[in-house]
């Protein structure tokens, strides 16, 4: 039968696109968790602007430092930026694993376009003891692929409407963040535990 | 496995929604038989015809458990207005209107983005955004020209849907968006020249529909200038109307053609077993909604309003206050960020909570009545557009038939019509037609819904003026009084006479009054409500006028409509005669002077159109024709009260008046002539022995009332029946003569004097018509 | 004997003259200054959340209280403060004790920047009131030192009134956002501006980091 040839050599690229998964989710992980403390300083300098905002110098002993909350804004803004371009640099390694997701997903789409019709439908469709369909793998490549061009784009959109203006709107990012990372979180990782018998053969 | 040719019902797969995991995935989930026959691998392009219109384009998958049957649909990208779904359970899809095509590569697409308003960020940067927002959205993705990309719902971002507009090479049936595709952003097409209103499907309600129409669509159309104006748009509408005259309809259908999302609930689903579920199904309802009105226009349809929003403080206790209270506050920011249309719908509207009703809330009320004659044939003929009608049927006929039938009632008609045809041509097996005859038929068996729940209404058996013998003047009273201002209405414009309110027939018993009335009813298509006392007394205080007064408001419903009150001396009584201890009868007859005479009609009670709308470019006897329909339909705006008494000395002589029952029509007993008459029809049935005559028993029956005389021939009958044992044959002179003996008159000379007098003085004191 | 080499050797000489290396200490001097400033100042900032955060917690909490029973407050009053106050007095005496520390630095500036200005008076004196402004360092006129120096010791002055200010009334402020403003200007220190680029500048010209 032809699927001979040209099933190992599918099933090679899937397992090794696979790994490229397990490792990049890893650091997409990690990526993750090191933002979080940063959201949380950015809400927390939110907080902070708004409360320096909110207060009347002049009522207080501070008076006599006319040109204080000025300053203390000036200073506020620049720890803010400084914050904001460490989290530009989180998002930076996040879209690199989206690529190179992305670019494994993509070659292993394109390994089995040239060997769709030498492979046959049947070969396709079942599953063995060891491991799923190639069409259900297919398939949860092209899940992960687009999870994390989702979850990368919502993360960077999330980050790009930050405006120092909207103070409030700052203070609510950390929930909305790790809302994020709850949608869905799971997706991967499942994928992952289904296909962990066939990339262990 | 190999393909099974045996599988039943392979070429239709039951359509099902996609599996959560599939969401915005754009794969259509097939079994291997379908994929097979398709000759797809997997990924493979498909373009999908869909059951309820549209279509969409998808990529082949198989299902995850491989069986045959099934598709699931994951509408991603789709033609604009198609009908994505949810589906129906029990919808299917022919494998032949999956169709896999070839796709080829994009370099270039050029789509139009829908953003979510809420959300848009303004400048430049959002341009970009919204560029890498459709890169992603189309990544990877086969598109078809004049598709619409949507967004899954709860993704973030601005864009909600791209259109794509056009490519290179065009997506023509489909292309495939890569990675390397140049996405550019274009603006909205202008919109195809805007279609002819989706009239056909609204018979009648047009004038309600424009009004709908208006308030959906002015926000939209002119926001600038309604802003410039300060004027706050109306937020609310109240629809009102007996059940069954298209209020849901209506709104669906204007809905669909203003292009605005609907969200239809009923009032009672919305309630809650839990105390505050209620209050929470509201609050959902109303979200969606804004969520809905974020994309363009929406409309919020509450059905049945009255279960949801009963009025506080009455019997019902504190959690339908509550909910109330909830849909008050809602409706109150509803209108203030986003373009909600609130529309409820009632048929009691009295048990509204007041508070719904003012502005800022249910701005408008618009009340639907039940169809009149014109709006009936206009019903009509869109209800029997599609239909095959042979041309015997005469829609104007039938419209002047169905009176009281609201738009549900006629529909029902017209199917009931369609299965009588096809009942007499399933034999022959050619095209059916449905005729005149079909939907006689049909009209005897749908009774109009109002009709239902009507007090005395009665089943007329159908009695021709040539069945009652003799009283030809009093015939010809009785139809320059009935059947002429529903006939001819512009002769009685013309010379300015008001048809009469009511009539009074009197004369002795037995002479035929009810019996008149019958024909009167028979021969004016009209709705018919008898009354008798037996109908209005209740051991309850109150409930007898109220059960009057709702007699009238049904009838008013349902105009032309005549009421007959039989024997109205024991209904009514006078109030001069009686007593204080009758005072439930006196409560009655200031309830009937009240329904004839009084300022006007409740708000809810009104129907028909103030808008005419006439089209100049008809033919001027056409106009003449609608003109005359018109005519018709102002004279038929009445209720004409009959009443029948056998002694109108007793009656009050505030009914008497003018304006009340202002005709009296004095039956007399028969005189020798109508006697003959009388006798002539009632032995039409009989086997009459040669040597019988008529004309002399005619002589011989003086103070005979038609009700003797009916009995007088049964008991000849009976007689020859007796004598002749029971192979009787005829009846001869002899019987009728032996029957003379037995059957005595029921009037007497002195009636008679009594009956000539009244007639008499009634002639001084009331100038008859 | 200072004078006739400063006349003499060259900018780019390799045995410094006294200024020089006066002025080299006190580069050095000013660097350390600043690390323990800086410090310092975190310590003060640890002290001073805590007294926040203690302030925010009883504000709160009599807002509750005031809300649920207005009536019986004057009871709670006395109930709830006690406990309050030997922490927040506590905490309080060693934030002043860090502010004196911080004051004590500050002293210290202005010394550096009087011994500075010092050297820039002497270095005039020997050349004369001429317009020979030859950079005892790199690129620097002498007096730039004592314009830098003067600059960084009047920012640090005026931070140490604000300061001084916080620690009075922090304890004092009935009003979170009053609060967090006071503790966010401790941490940002509003009238230090730039003081790390001026010092490592400093640094540079005087040759202890390497260019």
């Amino acid at each position: 039968m032809p699927p001979r040839e040209a099933l190992p050599a599918v099933q090679e690229a899937l397992k090794k696109a696979f790994h490229v998964v397990e490792h990049q989710h890893g650091l997409w992980k990690s990526t993750l968790s090191d933002c979080s403390p940063l959201l949380a300083s950015l809400s927390n300098l939110a907080e902070q602007l708004q409360a320096s905002q909110n207060v009347r110098l002049e009522e207080t002993p501070l008076r006599a430092f006319p040109d204080l909350k000025d300053r203390l804004r000036r200073k506020l803004l620049a720890a803010g930026d400084a914050i904001l371009d460490q989290l530009g640099e989180k998002l930076t390694s996040l879209l690199q694993v989206r690529d190179t997701v992305s670019s494994h997903v993509e070659q292993v789409f394109e390994l089995y376009e040239q060997k769709a019709d030498e492979l046959g439908l049947d070969a396709v469709l079942q599953p063995s003891a060891v491991s799923p369909s190639l069409a259900d793998m297919l398939a949860w490549l092209q899940d992960i692929d687009r999870h994390y061009r989702n979850a990368y784009l919502a993360r960077k959109q999330l980050v790009a409407q930050i405006r120092w203006g909207d103070v409030r709107h700052v203070q609510t990012l950390p929930p909305a963040w790790d809302g994020m990372s709850e949608n869905g979180q799971d997706l991967v990782p499942d994928i992952l535990l289904n296909v962990s018998f066939f990339l262990a053969t | 496995m190999s393909p099974d040719p045996g599988l039943p019902h392979a070429d239709f797969l039951k359509l099902l929604p996609s599996d959560s995991w599939d969401r915005g995935t754009q794969r259509c989930r097939l079994g291997p038989f379908a994929l097979r026959a398709l000759g797809v691998h997997l990924g493979a392009t498909l373009i999908i015809t869909l059951p309820d219109g549209g279509s969409c384009v998808c990529t082949a998958w198989p299902r995850r458990d491989l069986s045959d049957g099934f598709i699931q649909v994951d509408p991603v990208c789709a033609s604009p207005g198609a009908a994505t779904g949810p589906w129906g359970p029990g919808q299917s899809v022919p494998l032949s209107s999956l169709r896999a095509v070839p796709c080829s590569r994009l370099r270039r697409v050029i789509v139009w983005p829908v953003l979510r308003e809420s959300l848009a960020p303004s400048g430049a940067s959002s341009r970009l955004s919204v560029l890498e927002e459709a890169q992603e959205l189309l990544r990877n993705r086969p598109v078809s020209v004049r598709s619409v990309v949507t967004a899954p719902p709860g993704a973030a971002g601005t864009v909600a849907a791209v259109h794509v507009l056009g490519g290179d090479p065009s997506p023509e049936p489909v292309g495939l968006v890569t990675p390397h595709t140049l996405v550019e952003l274009d603006e909205a097409p202008a919109p195809p020249a805007p279609e002819l209103p989706v009239e056909a499907t609204l018979g009648g309600l047009a004038e309600a529909a424009a009004e709908l129409r208006e308030l959906l669509c002015l926000p939209n159309l002119h926001s600038g200038a309604l802003a410039a104006l300060g004027v706050s748009v109306p937020r609310g509408l109240l629809l009102v109307g007996p059940p069954g005259v298209g209020k849901t309809q209506l709104v669906r259908a204007v809905a669909r053609e203003a292009r605005a999302r609907l969200l239809a609930v009923s009032g009672p689903e919305l309630q809650g077993a839990r105390p505050g579920e209620t209050e929470e199904n509201v609050r959902r309802v109303f979200a969606r909604a804004r969520e809905l009105a974020s994309k363009g226009p929406a409309l919020l349809f509450i059905d049945e309003l009255d279960a949801l929003c009963p009025r506080r403080g009455g019997r019902h206790g504190a959690p339908e206050g509550r909910a109330v209270a909830q849909v008050l506050t809602l409706l109150d920011g509803v209108g203030s960020e986003r373009r909600v249309l609130l529309v409820a719908a009632t048929n009691r509207p009295d048990a509204l909570d007041p508070a719904l009703r003012r502005p800022g809330r249910l701005d408008r009320e618009i009340i639907i009545g039940t169809p009149t004659l014109r709006q009936r044939k206009d019903i009509l003929q869109v209800l029997t557009s599609k239909m095959p009608v042979s041309s015997n049927v005469d829609l104007l006929h039938l419209a002047e038939m169905t009176t009281g039938y609201v738009g549900a009632d006629l529909t029902a008609l017209c199917r009931e019509a369609a299965m009588q045809a096809m009942h007499h041509t399933s034999k022959n097996s050619e095209k059916p037609v449905i005729d005149a005859a079909d939907f006689f038929e049909a009209f005897k068996k749908i009774q109009p819904s109002s009709f239902r729940s009507f007090v005395g209404l009665t089943d007329i058996k159908p009695v021709s003026w040539e069945q009652i013998g003799g009283l030809e003047d009093v015939k010809v009273k009785l139809k320059q009084s009935v059947e002429w201002p529903l006939k001819f209405p512009r002769e009685f414009a013309r010379m300015g006479l008001n048809p009469p309110k009511g009539i009074l027939l009197y004369g002795p018993p037995g002479c035929a009054k009810t019996t008149l009335v019958r024909a009167v009813a028979t021969s004016c298509h009209c709705s018919f409500a008898s009354i008798s006392a037996a109908d209005l007394f209740s051991p309850f205080v109150g409930d007898s006028e109220k059960v009057l007064a709702q007699v009238f408001q049904q009838a008013r419903a349902n105009t032309p409509a005549i009421v007959f009150l039989d024997e109205i001396d024991s209904i009514l009584g006078s109030r001069s005669i009686s007593n204080t201890e009758n005072s439930i009868q006196e409560r009655v007859l200031s309830v009937l002077l009240n329904e004839l005479d009084g300022v006007g009609l409740k708000t809810i009670e009104r129907r028909g159109n103030k808008l005419k709308l006439q089209d100049n470019s008809k033919e001027k006897r056409e106009n003449e024709e609608e003109e005359e329909l018109e005519f018709q339909e102002i004279f038929n705006q009445n209720v004409m009260i009959i009443a029948a008494t056998n002694r109108p000395d007793v009656l009050d002589d505030a009914l008497l008046r003018p304006g009340r029952l202002d005709k009296l029509i004095y039956i007399p007993p028969p005189d020798q002539k109508d006697r003959l008459c009388i006798l002539k029809i009632c032995t039409k049935n009989t086997p009459l022995g040669p040597d019988v005559s008529l004309e002399n028993l005619a002589a011989q029956t003086c103070f005979f009332s038609g009700a003797d005389l009916g009995n007088l021939c049964k008991e000849a009958a009976l007689l020859a029946l007796e004598e002749n044992g029971l192979e009787a044959t005829t009846v001869s002179q002899e019987h009728f003569l032996k029957s003379l003996k037995t059957v005595k008159p029921s009037l007497s000379h002195e009636d008679l004097t009594f009956w000539e007098g009244f007639q008499k003085q009634e002639f001084s004191s009331l100038q008859n018509l | 004997m200072d004078v006739k080499n400063s006349g003499m050797v060259t900018p780019k000489r390799t045995v410094l003259s006294v200024s020089a290396r006066k002025i080299k200490d006190n580069a050095a001097d000013w660097h350390n200054l600043l690390s323990k400033w800086e410090t310092l100042n975190n310590m003060g900032f640890s002290i001073a959340n805590k007294i926040g955060n203690i302030k925010i917690s009883v504000l709160t909490e009599d807002k509750l209280e005031l809300e649920c029973n207005s009536m019986a407050s004057g009871f709670h009053f006395q109930k709830v403060y006690p406990k309050y106050n030997e922490e927040l007095e506590m905490l309080c005496k060693e934030l002043h004790d860090t502010l004196e520390n911080l004051a004590k630095i500050q002293m210290k500036m202005e010394k550096l920047t009087s011994t500075t200005k010092g050297i820039c008076n002497l270095e005039n004196y020997h050349r004369g009131n001429a317009n020979d402004q030859t950079p005892l360092f790199h690129t620097w006129p002498t007096t730039y030192f004592y314009e830098v120096s003067h600059k960084l010791s009047e920012m640090y002055k005026k931070e140490i009134l604000l300061k001084r200010t916080i620690v009075e009334e922090l304890a004092h402020a009935a009003n979170q956002d009053l609060i967090l403003s006071y503790l966010s200007m401790w941490l940002y220190q509003p009238y230090v501006e730039n003081s790390k680029l001026d010092v490592e500048s400093m640094l540079l010209e005087t040759g202890h980091r390497a260019l």
